[in-house]
């Protein structure tokens, strides 16, 4: 028997009517007797437990031979003289808009963001904080008297100074006789030298590999035994 | 007639469903995006500047003496931490038991305003904090607030990054238990900060700072003239501001810390109603220059736009609920046919900071409270509550913008010091 339209509108209501109790009646039955355990319960200093593995390390002589001149200037007429696009975020920080690489001895006073991949050539001195998008390779003797920050992987050479914390998303190699002022974390493998000082804690989701110095070369060093 | 009722009707839809696109985004990216920006919250273990910590305070007799028990236990060392009370002449005990707390412990000192000055809402009694600080990170909590011990050490812990001028921790409600209103905003906050938020950092777009637990650069606030006292949502204004500014805004999902929610819908009302209000003028003042700055990115700025319009979506929704009803009577087809004229009804899970179905769906289950989701169909009556504090607000910016009017009185929220065993 065909349903007329009348017929048809009271079922589209009882249903409509039915469907709304259906969807409300486990809320009416959670008010009625709340059996949820909230609120939830905040965890007592999770920062702390995050410490599981502080090497200990050697602390080192620092280098004296990687004093030099430096070239000092303007970052971004720097950058622009070498083609390079950048652009000034805010009053401390450049962001450069590519991949860069300094010349060794160059002298930075601002805070900088590289969105491609960084390398700063030896003795580069950087008076704030460095961040990369993707690898910073930082040559030997430089000096970061910020953070150095990299999306990708880091390389420090030997005798780097960082004054601040050492971020990696991916593995992070320090040379010989570096110094990290504060904590290194590292999504990935750390490779590190016993000659190398880190203040703070070594934090990695990967290995930590403690290296023996100072690095010998074999052949030549059997040549001077005799 | 009907027709431009039919464009105007689709546009409306069209609004919400990219909302709901959105958000269905932000949920899934909540549950499986990995990657993301980095988590610089372990830094904070050697990371240790100077900070202060402000706590304005107004009659907050019930809850102070609690958050200033909680702050003598930080783990953070006492030698790089400062502790101002701003007492905004209060009428209770608050300016007297933050002297006993100050009394005790060198690390606090209280300011107390005078009554002239005072109650002039927060951003006022945070720049007097500021004026009387020296620490190099400002952190703000709100007097009801209980954050866990290495709270500081989490949002410090961020600065490492050069970048970041803003970061702003999680909230979660401590007195759910108290009403169906505080269960229905705890149920919000998860939504909120553990999906909403976290998929925005994740994303690299820009996470909304709360107003309390939060960190911001000194030199940045200072550069920036302070917190802006004519907004009544000083902290959407600070979030744009910093963006603005070249600095990015991050979330630290690590850094949670208790609050205590309103518990009945009048101080609901009076609450969202400051809120939805300072949205608005966040709009009106950010909106083109938001579309303008060179220091967002594209994506960036379509958040930023997005999120500066949230607060009018419930408006919008209304009107489509309106329109839905107008062409379902007046439709020259069947009423049948018409039936889709509903789906605003529908539709409004994906519009807002308040409906957020997908949102606060995956939050309780990324927070394993299955069970408060037999709640969640309640958050219609919490949607249509919204619908209307948000016309009101819309109609009170409108007319202060017409007369010409920048003076808007702080609706305060009360707290009552409810303490859940949980504590």
């Amino acid at each position: 028997m065909p349903l007329d339209s009348n017929a048809l509108f009271v079922m589209i209501i009882i249903s409509a009517f039915g469907f709304i109790v259906m969807v409300f009646l486990p809320s009416i039955i959670e008010l009625k007797k709340p059996r949820d355990k909230g609120p939830r319960r905040i965890r007592k200093s999770s920062l702390q437990e995050s410490v599981a593995r502080t090497p200990k390390l050697v602390p080192v002589q620092r280098a004296g031979s990687c004093t030099s001149k430096l070239e000092s200037g303007d970052l971004q007429e720097i950058l622009m003289a070498s083609g390079v696009k950048s652009r000034r975020v805010n009053k401390n920080t450049v962001r450069i808009l590519e991949g860069v690489e300094f010349e060794p001895g160059v002298e930075i006073t601002d805070n900088i963001v590289v969105n491609g991949a960084l390398k700063a050539g030896a003795r580069c001195v950087f008076h704030g904080s460095v961040k990369a998008a993707e690898k910073a390779v930082i040559g030997d003797c430089v000096v970061i008297r910020g953070n150095l920050i990299s999306l990708g992987d880091i390389h420090l050479g030997d005798d780097v100074v960082v004054a601040g914390s050492v971020h990696s998303e991916g593995s992070a190699k320090l040379g010989e006789k570096v110094f990290v002022g504060l904590t290194l974390v590292a999504g990935g493998d750390v490779e590190v030298y016993e000659s190398s000082e880190v203040s703070g804690s070594i934090l990695t989701r990967g290995t930590i590999k403690v290296l023996r110095c100072p690095r010998v070369d074999l052949p030549q060093a059997l040549d001077e035994i005799g | 007639m009907i027709l431009a009722l039919y464009a105007l009707f689709m546009l409306l839809v069209s609004v919400m469903l990219f909302y709901l696109v959105r958000h269905y985004v932000f949920s899934l990216v909540a549950l499986y995006y990995r990657k993301g920006q980095p988590n610089y919250a372990l830094h904070g273990l050697s990371f240790k500047p100077m900070v202060s910590v402000l706590i304005p305070a107004r009659n907050e007799e019930t809850v102070l003496g609690r958050l200033l028990y909680r702050i003598t236990e930080l783990t953070y060392p006492k030698d790089k931490l400062e502790v101002i009370v701003i007492n905004d002449a209060s009428k209770d005990q608050t300016g007297n038991i933050a002297e006993d707390f100050a009394r005790m412990h060198s690390i606090i000192k209280v300011i107390h305003r005078e009554p002239s000055f005072a109650g002039k809402g927060k951003p006022s009694s945070l720049n007097e904090g500021l004026k009387h600080s020296k620490g190099q990170i400002l952190i703000c909590f709100d007097a009801d607030y209980y954050p866990p011990i290495d709270i500081v050490e989490k949002l410090v812990g961020y600065f490492v990054d050069p970048e970041v001028g803003l970061v702003q921790g999680r909230v979660t409600v401590l007195n759910e238990s108290a009403s169906l209103v505080s269960r229905l905003a705890a149920m919000e906050r998860i939504g909120g900060y553990r999906v909403d938020q976290l998929a925005r950092d994740k994303l690299g777009l820009i996470p909304q700072y709360g107003g309390t637990v939060g960190a911001v650069k000194r030199e940045l606030i200072e550069a920036l003239g302070g917190w802006d006292t004519s907004i009544l949502a000083d902290d959407t204004d600070l979030t744009f501001q910093v963006c603005r500014a070249g600095f990015k805004v991050r979330y630290a999902n690590g850094a949670e810390c208790y609050e205590e929610a309103v518990s009945d819908w009048r101080s609901l009302w009076r609450q969202r109603h400051r809120w939805a209000k300072g949205h608005m003028q966040c709009f009106f003042k950010h909106f083109l220059p938001v579309l303008r700055s060179e220091s967002l990115s594209l994506r960036e700025k379509i958040d930023g736009l997005l999120l500066l319009n949230v607060y009018f979506l419930p408006i919008l929704a209304g009107l489509s609920w309106l329109l839905g009803a107008v062409i379902f009577f007046q439709s020259p087809t069947s009423w049948f046919e018409s039936m889709w004229a509903l789906l605003p009804v529908f539709a409004f899970s994906g519009v807002g900071n308040f409906g957020l179905f997908f949102e606060i769906g995956v939050g309780l289950y990324l927070d394993k409270r299955a069970r408060l989701s037999w709640l969640m169909p309640l958050l219609l009556l919490s949607f249509v509550f919204n619908v209307l504090i948000c016309s009101k607000a819309f109609l009170d910016v409108v007319i202060s913008k017409i007369a010409r009017n920048n003076e808007h009185s702080w609706n305060k929220t009360l707290h009552n010091g409810d303490e859940p065993k949980c504590l």
